[in-house]
């Protein structure tokens, strides 16, 4: 376990000396805490990625040992202890967004090139095999049981369900507007962020059949998502800031939080249980360079936890509940080569640094 | 006053066209909301720049519904209500500014301004008696419980256009809530109530003409609510999977019941009724025609029997087919009535339970029957009992009755306020009924002893009894009929009308 407790320059030099990693560059420029003061994160990694593509999705190992990072047609997993590099699998086509299986065998791609999902070994790192679809995927997730793997297509306005077992294609729906960020509970349902319409839609997660939708009042262009399977909420990054945070077993919106704007985000629910000094944690970032956090105080209270700022654009964004550590890619920024990106790794900031009182 | 004067000469002509349009008048239902559109609603809040409130969420949702919203301070009230059709008062407004300046408006006013109750007449002056706020600080595992309201009336336009049972729902989100309650005046209706008490409402209306607890009445319709400064966001819906379980639908009705009450303020009241004794008994005669009525009584009755007899003859000169059954007969004589009456003159431990479930509508001239009948408790003399009456009553005989209900069909046009029920001071009748009753008439100086009452089909009545028709109660003693007033006839024969309006 990597010490995150110390980041002054000396105790950045002992890392850099320890970690085989040059990128130890703690507190680097143009990350100054919009809030520090309330912010329960700090960046204590930054590693530049290679030139080989728009980093575009994260996905954590659910024991938190492996990291993996999606960069152009390329999969990398990183030991989360070590933060070095594991292996690396190329796959058919350009990663859009990554999942992976509760189990922690199995991982799922969307991949943009191929109008298909590559389904993937992760021990070891191996192609299985794709599943083919009549679309673009944009998204995808899986129920917390891992039976069902559900994939958004944007740009057809689509959503198509498959077996986790077998591959085999059990649905397909479509779902009027513009599509953002989709995500599972475990007892059947499928939410998915209706940008253009203001809504999420809430299917069947194995028939997609609609089963209605949420309204989401002053939430202006929803995209991200973040899940508390737990709690039953859903946190929904609005395009014009802020957070509306609803009951999803009544479709309620009951808190709308304010908060800066993350753009075109996407969302990762965190259950720190007191590592960050909350009781629970939504992130979302995007493309507009902010890291925006809504903080739990109770299961009916939750309140704007501040935000971060980031060097550019964040792609994609993993919560490794092991080490309460946050996992986001950003793209290039100014004078970073095209086709790079940079990641970051966010730890607990100190309490005296986050405000808290414990 | 001149406003006000102004004002009772304005007919507002959003109301009147939507009278002469829809025919309105004679119908109980709340106008849709596509004949609202467009309607003026002046919303009064305060200056609240140091806490949080809903008044810009209030006035969004209003606009949403297709309201016209203009918003005014607190301290330039009333200054034109020229076509405005609702005033609706945010509790961000400071209620000792307010004063009374909308308490005789003749325009609805809807209202969640707790403090400001006593002013409009809503409540009386006691805070924590008549009405009351329960807020997180000072209460804090009160503001759970009001979490909870009771459809206390389910058969009222209102309740109806909102879908509110006789059973539990939640008003506000899972929050610890901060709510007004009051305790309507005679006159009022309790819609939702918290605590399983009917004194501490948290959404009650009054109907033009009706009695305030302020003793005046109702100038157009008043609504009050239960919401606070900044949880109008919290009202209770349900959207996504769950809106389709009908229980569930039940359950987060909030909104629901605010819209609805928006609705029913913006709705004309039927015209209120002439009295006019002679129009009234020949559309009784009309209606009469061809009915079957049963009349129970004590045969061959020593006090009373005189009675009874003139008004078997009233019923049968009106044109009822009538059928006097004995009070020992069985409830089985009812098959095939269109309407029973029991007379004062019958025992209520002969009668028994009889005639309680008949599914015919059913009028009681014997308040003691109250709850054999379920038109009220079990208490004797606390649910129900009588005035006048040596060793039964420590209230002296009286002839007048307190005409509370003016508004409704069964108080036959007259006037709000005292009016003489008989010739002479005898003994009356009255019962505590539930909140789903249409109260018309109280005894003089006891508002919460209801004499005149009725309970629509469907109502809750005592006991958690569901009215499987119409029942209504008069406060007849075994010789009163001989004794009874112009004005009393007219409320009998009023009753009996109402009684056997009843469609289904």
């Amino acid at each position: 376990m990597i010490s995150n407790r110390h980041r002054g320059p000396v105790a950045a030099l002992g890392r850099g000396l320890l970690m085989p990693v040059v990128a130890a560059l703690i507190g680097a420029a143009g990350m100054a805490a919009a809030r520090a003061a309330a912010f329960p994160l700090a960046v204590e990694w930054r590693l530049p990625l290679p030139a080989t593509g728009r980093p575009s999705a994260l996905g954590m190992a659910p024991d938190g040992s492996t990291a993996y990072l999606a960069q152009g047609d390329a999969l990398a997993a990183y030991a989360t202890a070590t933060r070095a590099p594991q292996g690396l699998l190329h796959l058919p086509g350009r990663i859009v967004a990554l999942v992976i299986a509760p189990a922690g065998d199995r991982a799922y791609a969307a991949l943009a090139g191929r109008d298909a999902v590559a389904v993937i070994s992760l021990k070891p790192l191996a192609l299985l095999r794709t599943l083919p679809l009549p679309a673009a995927p944009s998204d995808l997730t899986l129920d917390p049981a891992g039976l069902t793997l559900t994939v958004a297509s944007a740009a057809a306005g689509r959503l198509f369900a498959f077996d986790a077992a077998d591959g085999r294609r059990i649905a397909a729906a479509a779902v009027p507007g513009r599509l953002g960020q989709i995500a599972a509970n475990g007892y059947g349902g499928v939410f998915v962020a209706v940008a253009d319409r203001g809504v999420i839609a809430v299917l069947d997660a194995r028939s997609l059949r609609p089963t209605g939708e949420f309204p989401l009042p002053d939430c202006a262009r929803p995209g991200g998502l973040a899940l508390d399977p737990v709690g039953r909420r859903l946190f929904v990054a609005c395009a014009d800031g802020g957070t509306a945070v609803v009951d999803t077993d009544v479709g309620f919106t009951f808190e709308r939080l304010a908060g800066a704007r993350a753009g075109d985000a996407r969302g990762v629910y965190a259950r720190p249980t007191g590592a960050l000094g909350w009781k629970g944690a939504a992130f979302f970032a995007g493309t507009g360079a902010t890291l925006n956090a809504v903080r739990m105080l109770a299961f009916i209270h939750y309140v704007d936890g501040g935000s971060l700022r980031l060097p550019a654009a964040a792609t994609a964004l993993a919560y490794d509940a092991a080490r309460a550590e946050l996992w986001i890619t950003v793209a290039p920024a100014a004078g970073d080569p095209p086709g790079s990106g940079t990641l970051l790794i966010l730890g607990p900031a100190t309490a005296a640094a986050a405000g808290v009182h414990p | 006053m001149k406003l006000i004067r102004c004002l009772r000469r304005w007919i507002p002509p959003f109301a009147a066209a939507l009278l002469s349009v829809s025919g309105f008048a004679h119908g109980a239902a709340l106008l849709p909301w596509s004949k609202l559109a467009g309607a003026r609603v002046l919303l009064v809040t305060g200056e609240t720049a140091d806490a949080p409130n809903d008044d810009a969420l209030v006035q969004q949702h209003l606009e949403a519904l297709g309201l016209r919203v203009e918003r005014t301070g607190d301290a330039a009230p009333a200054a034109n209500l020229a076509g405005v059709a609702l005033i609706v008062i945010s509790s961000t407004a400071d209620p000792q500014r307010l004063g009374t300046a909308y308490a005789r408006v003749p325009v609805p006013v809807f209202t969640w301004n707790t403090f400001d109750y006593p002013h409009l007449g809503l409540t009386g002056p006691r805070l924590h008696a008549d009405y009351d706020v329960v807020e997180p600080v000072q209460h804090f595992a009160a503001s759970f419980s009001v979490l909870y309201g009771y459809g206390a009336n389910s058969t009222s336009s209102l309740s109806r256009a909102a879908g509110l049972k006789p059973q539990m729902f939640g008003t506000l989100y899972l929050e610890p809530a901060t709510v007004g309650w009051g305790r309507p005046g005679p006159g009022g209706r309790d819609i939702v109530d918290f605590n399983g008490s009917r004194h501490q409402s948290g959404l009650f209306t009054y109907e033009r003409d009706a009695t305030l607890a302020d003793g005046r009445t109702a100038p157009a319709r008043r609504v009050a609510f239960y919401l606070s400064d900044a949880n109008f966001h919290l009202l209770t819906a349900v959207h996504g999977p769950a809106a389709h379980d009908p229980q569930l639908r039940d359950w987060y009705l909030g909104l629901k019941l605010f819209d609805a009450s928006i609705r029913w303020a913006l709705t004309p009241p039927p015209p209120p009724p002439h009295y006019d004794p002679a129009a009234l008994d020949a559309r009784l005669s009309r209606a009469a025609r061809g009915r079957k009525l049963l009349f129970v009584e004590r045969i061959d009755a020593g006090e009373g029997r005189r009675a009874d007899e003139a008004i078997v003859a009233h019923l049968r000169g009106l044109g009822f087919e009538v059928r006097i059954a004995d009070q020992m007969e069985p409830e089985s004589v009812a098959a095939g009535m269109d309407l029973v009456i029991i007379s004062s003159t019958c025992s209520k431990y002969k009668l028994a339970n009889k005639y309680a479930g008949v599914k015919i509508p059913l009028i009681s001239l014997e308040g003691l029957l109250s709850d054999t009948l379920h038109f009220a408790g079990r208490d004797r003399y606390v649910d129900y009992g009588e005035h006048g009456e040596e060793k039964e009553s420590e209230d002296p005989p009286t002839r007048y009755l307190d005409i509370v209900g003016a508004w409704s069909g069964l108080a036959a046009g007259l006037p709000p306020g005292p009016v003489p029920f008989t010739l002479h001071p005898g003994v009356l009748k009255w019962a505590r009924p539930t909140a789903d009753a249409i109260v018309v008439a109280t005894l003089p100086g006891a508002p919460t002893e209801r004499a005149i009452l009725g309970y629509p089909r469907g109502a809750t009545m005592a006991d958690g009894f569901v009215a499987p028709a119409r029942r209504g109660l008069l406060p007849l003693d075994n010789p009163t009929y001989d004794d009874m007033t112009d004005q009393a006839h007219a409320l009998f024969d009023a009753m009996v009308l109402w009684a056997i309006g009843d469609r289904g």
